[in-house]
């Protein structure tokens, strides 16, 4: 792409466009650009025409976001095989050369931070080794700037630093890290420490008017020492901790009038002592030793502060990141900080119980965005709570002082309880704040399925705090009260007796109706939630009849529920659903509402899929739902398939990409449900699983065999039919060729191995056997060698050991025992899975015992060492035969079809046994021997000394006393 | 290093993790940005306070009283200009009695740089002293002059990093006086002064090293005892502490400098051993060359005399860390300790054991790091670990120690509990150990460190937990993980930067904790 006015000027025009509110251009505007995008130089083209002053403000900004995309997808040579073209090497250091002096002089902050976010995507992958220049070129700009005292151009530099030494963080600790961090602190550390201790003292000199940006320069200083000691402590750092400690300090204690009137600033503010907070946390849990000195100077200074910030409605950050240190130093070596009378009381009282109250933020929440609240109240998301963190700190102080804390907690919450007894209507607040420390302070037990307390009964604060709630007749009186009481039978579950429960079942089923989407969720999660408690010996506690008394109001409520605004796509709610429908006794009277409701919330979610979660659990809920009915009452499927055909047609219909693996495996299930022959829907349907086209994204792969198999298994006879059967191979040889999908393909072949007629298969089998040897050649890995070991024997016991070798042969002749010694024997023993077992064992045994080229003297090394694997087969455990594949080349490849793949529980195939005549392979094995030895006595237990390890020889005679059997 | 595993773990996180760490030996990271420990206890610089002989200032008598009295620092300064100045001209004197003249001003240069304990340096700088210095370190000068030079040369080495680099004219004569032609005090004092130039940093080393600093350096040290081979001795590991292993690489090279080494850390002189020990470390550390030669000459056997004979902690610091460093590297050293002697591993042990009951940190962590070495080996190290005192020891300063210890002591306690055999793809469990070991109360310990901001210590405990949740017998695993609050610290990681974490950790809570997903099963 060449740089010219001409360019100039479309380019312009497009990223103009691109803003425009008119679908027409903007889409247009977006195919060029994106047509541009693959010249060579584009980046470099683009970045001039962020450069160039005469060009609008809004299209320069246009152009830097696309740059900054640019940058991102093509900077690196793309890991899967998309299309993209990376961006060439002289080309990377053109860009690495300009951008930097651009950023810096970029007037506009808004393209600036676009070009800074662009820097450190390059950084990412570039710096330092790549990018010699750029430190050096940051320090000596970030010096020109500071002499002037250009903050602006100052913070810029600053906020790139502190970009690219982001990446320090979080890592494995190698030579190759440290290297690079040894490199930037050589040339980073001193100009830092020289701008953090100069704007700190014209922090203290400065008027009032504009230190706003000086705060923003120590806030990112003090990120930028974040990274920089994140790995170790480094030498400088250790040696100049007075200094930066003492200023650090500073900040913690002083108030700064000029700046914290106002919000903005004492946001800033804040935002630079959260920073702070992080570093001496760091400290604190890493370099202790060092640190020591300055704790207790610390220690002071964050109470103090957070006695403040604790009755504040804001601040948020800094509160959690405060009272985060003062954990670690709860559970330090220097707890003793804690230890004098009456601390962890005002502690409780001035920074807990402040912090863990509601506030209106958390209301407003509640009420405006139920989804963040639940994720943040019972789901523990990545979003530190002020509520949490604060009983984080009574966790820790509970560490060394646990009769304290418990104490004291008590009290307190005999406290607000009393407090909510005068007054409910208005002091309900303090009820609620003593559920949540209860609730947040136990201690998690197995599968989040209950807790565990000494901070009270948990039986009698049911009685007499939480059941007066759920007993409520009003279920939209005090939502938050509802939610926090319903969490706490959540919680406690498993502690409550079954028939005080069953007692609650109709409650929760009304709370269903609550208007709150938090109460209906909670009340769909804590049903759904105690349908899985377990009692000892792993037996659900809850069954079938202790819901069926209710069952029709509690799925008439469920499907109600969906119909409340914002919960038309209620994942707690579909999840109840399914967990219920897998519980409950699924009669007709059921069955036909249930399929009704999915079927109509189906039909909706297909016009536009949105929240993944929701509709796994649609489609795991009908399909949960059509095994059991039909279990019970298998004519029940015609009237199912009446009800999804048109859904799920839509879904093959129009395509909907999200959907059909999901329907590829309903329709398995349908087709394993239904009485041969097959309606003609159905057919329609396997012609349509034929055509290369449905086997294009990959994503559809594993849904698709399984159906296929579906079909192999209940319609051989039309499988076979108009050459049908060559297209079903044709697909088994693009699978098998590669890595990624060979196991796939190996459930094809076997399928159709199995139920099959050998007539069908014989004129195909030279083609199948080229295909798998093909694929041996290219690719020899441990798990395609085992597959191949059960198809060979999958094969033998259904159809004989002359039709295995003589097909093997007409490849090419002797490969039988090629692949005999070479594969075979050698991998047998590495088979996992108590049916694969089996077969392989069964069908080793026949081959050594019947094949005639086995049979026969001369072979006695190769019949020796297939026994001796044999035996290892049936006498080791499987962990110890096991061998890991050392390397999986492709992984790359598999990543890309488990992620959108994803299997349905309910529809999942059950694994049939191909030998159920045979019980006991072991006992197959020795009674073969001893029938074979028996024929020629004397010959065997001499080739069995040969060639068999002395471990199996015991094992073998072991096995023949246990089976009562002689090899003679 | 962790790269070994990060193919397998991306494949199968909980299978692959506790083989490929806590089964894994581990050498001292080659790039540290730390400060180097040893400065602490041996500077890497020193000051030459007293002649390298000691007794060199015969006619001076009042030197020592002297140096008690706290000069004024501005006029220590006013005299050391006054002295260069001296010194200038009495090197322009061409007359009678020239030497003699030099010598006078050489030595009262030398006394104002060596009577405090923050030397007026930059003073002496200033005023030109380092191309008089070097002048006077000319090929035939007298001895007297040479030592009085060199000092002075010395002190001013052990400044500031500029001070030091200012040594760079002087270095090739000091160089040139290490060989064997000079008197031993002359190139004594060369070697500590190109010791502190040493010790300032990779680029000077660099530079040292190009100027063929090492050879001459190296057969210093082939002496059997005096002032000169600690001095030489000192100054060479200063030369080949790396982080780039060339100069290590070089220093094998010199003929009979294995046999030297060995031959010192066998007498009874701990000072030159602690300095040779030294050496020792960086060779272990930087050098496969080295170590397999140091080995075959039977250096474990001294270096755990050394620790068993030893109070000294400037001693026992190095011969920790040399004897951690073999045992990383060397599989068969292990065996060595092994079939060394009937009770040698006990002793071992009891000595390491010593060192973790000190008050030393660094003596206490250098030892949890060389058990943690052992404590990988095979299964009849991890058994005569696990009889001995040092396992109550160690579940004890895990939970009670700075974070940097606790690190180390867990990654004994982990390997205690693992099997890695030779040939075996999955390490197994060794559920009497880690019976003992959980039941010792290291649980809480482990799980501290899974809440960790490290990312290492976070990984070993996710290791132990998921030992702990396989393989404590009757299912308890996972009672006791839920007991200490295991989950919740866990469950902390569901959104977690580092992926291998991230999904350490999902998958046991998923496996453990998770609840069935269906129901009839």
């Amino acid at each position: 792409m060449e740089w010219n006015p001409q360019t100039l000027q479309n380019l312009s025009q497009c990223f103009l466009n691109t803003l425009s509110p008119l679908p027409e251009p903007r889409r247009a505007a977006e195919r060029s650009l994106s047509e541009a995008s693959d010249l060579p130089n584009y980046g470099l083209t683009i970045l001039r025409l962020i450069a160039e002053p005469s060009v609008e403000e809004q299209t320069r900004h246009a152009a830097s976001v696309n740059f900054k995309n640019h940058l991102r997808s093509r900077w690196l040579p793309p890991a899967d095989s998309s299309a993209l073209s990376p961006i060439t090497p002289p080309e990377k250091e053109q860009i690495k050369t300009l951008i930097v002096s651009l950023m810096l002089s970029s007037s506009s902050p808004r393209i600036q931070s676009q070009l800074s976010e662009a820097l450190a995507v390059i950084g990412k992958h570039d710096f330092p080794r790549h990018w010699p220049a750029l430190l050096p070129e940051l320090v000596s700009s970030l010096q020109k700037a500071s002499l002037v005292g250009d903050y602006g151009s100052v913070n810029g530099i600053l906020g790139t630093a502190n970009s690219i030494f982001k990446k320090f963080r979080h890592q494995f600790r190698t030579n190759e890290l440290f290297l690079d961090i040894k490199y930037c602190l050589q040339i980073f550390t001193h100009p830092l420490e020289e701008i953090f201790t100069n704007t700190g003292s014209l922090i203290n000199s400065a008027s009032s008017t504009n230190i706003k940006p000086l705060f923003e320069c120590q806030k990112l200083c003090s990120r930028i020492f974040f990274s920089l000691n994140f790995q170790d402590l480094p030498e400088f750092f250790e040696e100049n901790m007075e200094k930066w400690m003492f200023v650090f300090n500073r900040y913690l204690s002083s108030n700064f009038p000029a700046l914290e009137s106002t919000e903005d600033g004492l946001t800033l503010v804040d935002e630079l002592r959260s920073a702070v907070c992080e570093n001496i946390n760091l400290y604190m849990e890493k370099y202790e030793e060092e640190f020591k000195i300055y704790l207790e100077g610390f220690a002071s200074a964050v109470w103090t502060l957070l006695r403040d910030v604790s009755k504040s409605p804001s601040r948020d950050q800094l509160a959690t990141t405060a009272i985060k240190f003062l954990t670690t130093v709860s559970t330090s070596a220097h707890h003793a900080l804690f230890a004098g009378e009456n601390v962890i009381k005002e502690i409780c009282q001035s920074i807990v119980i402040p912090n863990v109250s509601l506030r209106d933020e958390d209301e407003e929440l509640f009420e405006m965005n139920y989804i963040e609240f639940i994720r943040r109240d019972m789901e523990g998301s990545d979003v530190d709570t002020r509520r949490r963190i604060a009983c984080e700190l009574l966790k820790g102080l509970a560490a060394n002082y646990r009769g304290q804390v418990t104490e004291v907690v008590s009290h307190e919450i005999q406290r607000l309880l009393s407090s909510f007894a005068t007054n409910p209507g208005v002091q309900w607040k303090d009820k609620d704040c003593a559920i949540y420390l209860v609730v947040s302070l136990a201690t998690k037990k197995a599968g989040g399925a209950s807790v565990s307390t000494d901070l009270i009964d948990v039986q009698s604060f049911f009685a007499n705090i939480i059941l007066p709630e759920l007993q409520s007749h009003d279920v939209n009186s005090f939502p938050m009260l509802k939610a926090g009481s319903l969490k706490f039978l959540t919680m406690f579950r498993s502690h409550l007796p079954k028939p005080f429960a069953v007692q609650l079942f109709p409650e929760l089923v009304r709370f269903l109706k609550a208007e709150s989407n938090v109460v209906h969720s909670y009340a769909a999660s804590c049903i759904e939630k105690l349908l899985l408690v377990k009692d000892e010996g792993g037996r659900s506690r809850y069954v079938a009849g202790d819901i069926s008394p209710f069952l029709l109001q509690l799925m008439t409520n469920l499907f109600d529920a969906l119909k409340f605004p914002e919960s038309e796509e209620n994942q707690y709610i579909m999840k109840c659903i399914m967990r219920v429908l897998s519980v409950a006794e699924i009669s007709g009277e059921v069955a036909g509402p249930c399929i009704g409701g999915l079927t109509s919330v189906l039909s909706e979610v297909c016009k536009n899929p949105k929240n993944p979660t929701f509709n796994h659990y649609i489609f795991e809920s009908v399909a949960v739902l059509v095994r059991r009915a039909c279990e019970r009452d298998v004519s029940l499927i015609s009237a199912f398939e009446t009800s999804l055909f048109p859904s799920l047609q839509m879904i093959l219909v129009n395509d909907i990409v999200e959907f059909l693996p999901y329907a590829f495996q309903l329709l398995a299930q349908l087709v394993e449900l239904n009485r041969p022959p097959l309606s003609p829907n159905y057919m329609q349907i396997f012609l349509l699983l034929l055509s290369p086209e449905s086997w294009r994204r990959s994503g559809n792969v594993p849904a698709l065999v399984r159906l296929l198999q579906a079909f192999l298994q209940k319609a051989p006879h039309e499988v076979t039919q108009e050459n049908r059967l060559s297209q079903v191979l044709g697909i088994f040889e693009k699978l098998v060729a590669s890595p990624s999908t060979d196991e796939q393909g190996f459930y094809v072949i076997n399928t159709v191995i199995e139920y099959l007629d050998y007539g069908a298969i014989a004129p195909y089998m030279t083609g199948v056997w080229n295909a798998l040897f093909t694929r041996l050649q290219n690719k020899k890995t441990i798990k395609f060698q085992k597959s191949l070991v059960v198809f060979m024997s999958l094969f033998l016991v259904k159809h004989g050991h002359a039709h295995l070798v003589d097909t093997m042969n007409t490849v090419q002749p002797n490969i039988f025992t090629t692949i005999l010694q070479q594969i075979w024997i050698s991998n047998v023993k590495l088979i996992m899975g108590a049916i694969e077992v089996k077969l392989t064992a069964v069908a080793a045994t026949r081959l050594i015992c019947e094949t005639p080229a086995l049979v026969d003297p001369a072979a006695s090394k190769i019949w020796g060492a297939m026994l001796d694997s044999l035996v290892t087969l049936v006498s080791r455990a499987e962990q110890e035969r096991a061998v890991d594949e050392p390397e999986m080349p492709e992984v790359l490849e598999n990543v890309g079809y488990t992620a959108a793949f994803v299997s349905l529980h309910n529809a999942g195939r059950r694994e049939a046994d191909p030998l159920p005549d045979i019980r006991d392979p072991k006992q197959f094995l020795v009674a073969s021997l001893a029938r074979l030895s028996a024929a020629s006595p004397g010959r065997y237990p001499q080739v069995i000394g040969e060639n068999l390890e002395k471990a199996n020889q015991a094992a073998l005679l072991q096995l023949c006393s246990a089976y009562n059997s002689r090899i003679v | 290093m962790a790269d070994d595993g990060s193919a397998a773990n991306r494949r199968d996180p909980i299978k692959s993790s506790v083989g490929n760490v806590a089964g894994q030996r581990r050498r001292q990271q080659a790039v540290t940005v730390a400060k180097e420990r040893r400065e602490s206890l041996v500077r890497a610089k020193r000051l030459c306070r007293v002649g390298a002989n000691g007794d060199d200032d015969d006619e001076d008598p009042h030197v020592e009283n002297e140096m008690l009295i706290d000069e004024d620092q501005p006029v220590l300064e006013a005299q050391t200009s006054k002295a260069v100045e001296e010194l200038k001209s009495a090197v322009l004197y061409q007359g009678k009695g020239g030497m003699q003249k030099r010598v006078v001003a050489l030595r009262e240069l030398r006394r104002l740089l060596s009577k405090s304990e923050f030397p007026p340096i930059e003073a002496a700088l200033s005023a030109g002293a380092v191309p008089l210095l070097v002048q006077c370190l000319s090929f035939g000068s007298p001895d007297e002059q040479l030592l009085e030079s060199a000092w002075c040369l010395t002190n001013i080495a052990a400044g500031k990093p500029e001070e030091t680099k200012a040594l760079l004219p002087a270095l090739p004569l000091l160089i040139a006086h290490l060989g064997e032609k000079s008197s031993a005090p002359v190139a004594e004092q060369c070697s500590w002064a190109v010791g502190n130039v040493a010790g300032e940093g990779e680029d000077l080393r660099n530079v040292l090293l190009s100027q063929g600093a090492l050879p001459p350096l190296a057969r210093m040290i082939f002496p059997d005892k005096g002032s000169t081979v600690r001095t030489a001795a000192w100054a060479l590991s200063n030369l080949i502490k790396g982080p780039e292993s060339k100069a290590a690489a070089q220093l094998v090279k010199v003929d009979g400098i294995v046999d030297a080494i060995l031959r010192h850390l066998k007498k009874t002189d701990e000072e030159i051993a602690t300095e040779i020990a030294w050496i020792v470390v960086y060779l272990s550390a930087l050098s496969d060359i080295a170590t397999s030669m140091l080995l075959k000459g039977g250096i474990l056997q001294l270096l755990v005399e050394r620790l068993a004979s030893s109070d000294s902690l400037q001693l026992l610091i190095p011969v920790l860390r040399s004897l951690g460093n073999f045992l990383s590297v060397d599989p068969k050293a292990m065996l060595t300790i092994l079939i060394g002697g009937k009770n040698t591993e006990e002793s071992v042990i009891g000595v390491l054991a010593k060192c973790l009951r000190s008050e030393h940190r660094v003596l206490k962590k250098e030892a949890a790091w060389v058990l943690s070495n052992i404590a990988s080996g095979s299964i009849e190290h991890k058994r005569m670990i696990h009889s001995t005192e040092a396992v109550p020891l160690l579940i004890g300063l895990l939970s009670t120690s700075p974070f940097d210890i606790r690190k180390e002591v867990a990654y004994v306690l982990g390997n205690l509990c693992v099997e890695c055999a030779e040939g075996d793809t999955k390490p197994r469990i060794i559920q009497e150990h880690l019976i003992s070991i959980v039941c010792g109360g290291s649980l809480p310990g482990f799980i501290n460190l899974v809440r960790s901001p490290d990312i290492e210590a976070a990984r070993l405990g996710l290791q132990f937990i998921e030992l702990v949740l396989r393989g404590m017998p009757n299912g308890e695993g996972p009672k006791l993980v839920e007991g200490e609050d295991g989950i919740d610290a866990m469950e902390r990681f569901q959104f977690h930067e580092n992926e291998e974490l991230r999904v350490m950790a999902n998958s046991l809570v998923d496996k453990y904790f998770g609840e069935d997903y269906g129901i009839d099963e």
